[in-house]
């Protein structure tokens, strides 16, 4: 079962649509210091899902990218105006400041992006063959947001590793929801070509009946 | 397919099994035709697997708000008044100004007799004798002009000063201390700790670690005071550590944060105490290292360097030589 943010979106719900975290990020935003613990106490969790995503689990850096979020997210709260969840909001700034940090990395050229992650154990339900494909899928994508353009990387990122639906992405990124349907359209071209060119990933594209 | 045709919203929900039976119905009907969607769903689940919550993810995110408390970045700023209670501010100021100099010049113009009273209003003493009252009144004059310039400059107040204080070697950290941390104010070349601290920590993530220290230290130098400078004591021990292996110069970096003022609060007493540890194992100080040990785990039997902090421990307790820090020398 994937993990679920929590929130509702206004366009799914108008009348009751209340994001929990919104009082609570409006006390942030005028410095009650309290409130921003608790602001953070309760995103930054979603943001390390986030920042582990699009590092890799094992990365170095995770412990920087996550804070550097964080402060990211607490100084841009006072232009927040509640168009998507704070969760949402936070998530967002998460795998973006991740993104720069694989750029950064890469330009540098001083230190291997991908780093190895660990694999799970092997249960019942996968068994060991299947773990580590899903270890090189998982690192196909991550490298291919390094080639993407941003905007893509960010759709492709928020959608097949978060979850986000394409109304939360445009929530999030303030952009109209065809827009992302256009930006996730060509990311996923993209990975299907790359998962393609490799004949041992292209067998679990087939079809189950 | 066009774009428009691909239903993104189902596969995501039907990740978190959010479908309904006829939605379940129409995205399978859809992923038989479409391997973008399929590859989207296959590679969002390889993620779902992957990024389950851990074990040690409270403690983590706990030990990073923690740090984030102390980051002056973290600060919202809410001390700037809104444009329109500014302007307001700035046109009372003139008019008090306007008034003032109004008012000197009336000084100025006026009799002795009044420049005395208003210089007895203003609170200067006026002399008895019609010299001195004369020159008093001068005098008063004068003042009341000088009381006046001032106002007329309206200058900002000067920035907090910075008191820097070479620190020597100092005794073991007594936490009951008291000590002030002085605000960093910038220096004659225009650069704030702040700065240093922002240039240090892109030096670092960029992998320049001989750049990235000697910006910790530069930061330290200048700031030593600063929350900044107490942030990067364990920055710089774990590079003395980890970079050139200088154990002795990365035990100095650990003590002096484990007795800044805060340390506790923010959350790096526990990772100095394993940095402190690390070092002495280093350097060969079998009975410091074993008391840094006991005291990580006394001070903090929770922490995620508990069990490296036991099995040190037995090995010591054995007479092993085998190293378990953190911080492995780079090749």
């Amino acid at each position: 079962m994937a993990l679920r943010l929590v929130g509702i979106p206004r366009h799914e719900d108008p009348a009751s649509a209340v994001d929990p975290l919104a009082a609570i990020s409006r006390a942030a935003a005028r410095g009650d210091p309290q409130a921003v613990d608790t602001l953070l106490l309760s995103v930054t969790p979603a943001m390390l899902r986030a920042v582990r995503g699009v590092l890799g689990g094992g990365h170095r850096e995770i412990e920087d990218v996550l804070q550097e979020s964080a402060i990211g997210l607490v100084n841009a709260l006072k232009t927040f105006r509640g168009e998507s969840t704070v969760l949402h909001f936070g998530c967002r700034i998460a795998v973006l400041s991740a993104l720069a940090a694989r750029r950064r990395l890469r330009e540098s050229g001083k230190e291997p992006v991908d780093t190895r992650e660990d694999l799970p154990l092997a249960s019942n339900e996968c068994s060991p063959v299947e773990l580590v494909l899903a270890a090189r899928r998982r690192a196909l994508l991550r490298e291919l947001c390094d080639a993407l353009p941003i905007a893509q990387s960010e759709a492709l990122v928020l959608h097949c590793v978060l979850g986000f639906t394409v109304e939360e992405i445009a929530d999030a990124g303030q952009v109209p929801p065809n827009t992302v349907r256009s930006r996730l359209r060509v990311a996923k071209e993209t990975l299907r070509a790359r998962i393609n060119a490799d004949p041992t990933l292209r067998e679990a594209l087939e079809p189950k009946a | 397919m066009t774009a428009l045709a691909c239903p993104d919203s189902l596969v995501a929900r039907s990740r978190a099994g959010n479908l309904s039976s006829l939605e379940r119905n129409q995205l399978q009907l859809h992923l038989q035709k479409c391997e973008a969607c399929r590859v989207s769903l296959l590679v969002g689940r390889d993620f779902d697997a992957a990024l389950a919550a851990q074990s040690d993810d409270t403690l983590f995110v706990s030990q990073v708000v923690r740090a984030l408390r102390a980051s002056p970045g973290a600060r919202v700023n809410t001390s700037r008044l809104p444009a329109r209670s500014r302007r307001a501010a700035r046109l009372l100021m003139y008019g008090v100004a306007a008034a003032l100099l109004t008012c000197s010049f009336v000084v100025g113009a006026a009799s002795p007799l009044l420049r005395r009273r208003l210089a007895l209003f203003i609170g200067v003493q006026a002399p008895q004798s019609p010299l001195a009252a004369r020159a008093a009144s001068a005098h008063g004059a004068r003042v009341a002009l000088l009381a006046a310039q001032p106002r007329l400059a309206a200058k900002p107040p000067p920035p907090a000063p910075t008191i820097e204080v070479a620190e020597e070697h100092a005794p073991p950290p007594q936490h009951d201390e008291p000590r002030v941390t002085v605000q960093s104010a910038p220096a004659a070349n225009g650069r704030s700790a702040e700065a240093i601290f922002a240039q240090a920590n892109a030096a670092r993530r960029a992998g320049d670690l001989a750049v990235a220290t000697k910006l910790y230290q530069e930061l330290q130098g200048r700031y030593p005071r600063s929350r900044e400078a107490e942030v990067s004591r364990i920055s710089v021990g774990r590079l003395l550590l980890e970079g050139s292996q200088d154990a002795k110069s990365a035990l100095e970096q650990f003590d002096r944060a484990l007795r800044a003022p805060n340390s506790e609060r923010a959350g790096l007493a526990e990772e100095a105490l394993f940095g402190r540890a690390s070092a002495l194992m280093r350097l060969g100080h079998r009975d410091d290292e074993r008391s840094a040990w006991q005291q990580l785990i006394q001070q903090y039997p929770g922490s995620i360097y508990a069990d490296r902090a036991h099995a040190r421990l037995a090995e010591l307790g054995a007479g092993s030589q085998a190293a378990v820090g953190i911080f492995p020398a780079q090749q």
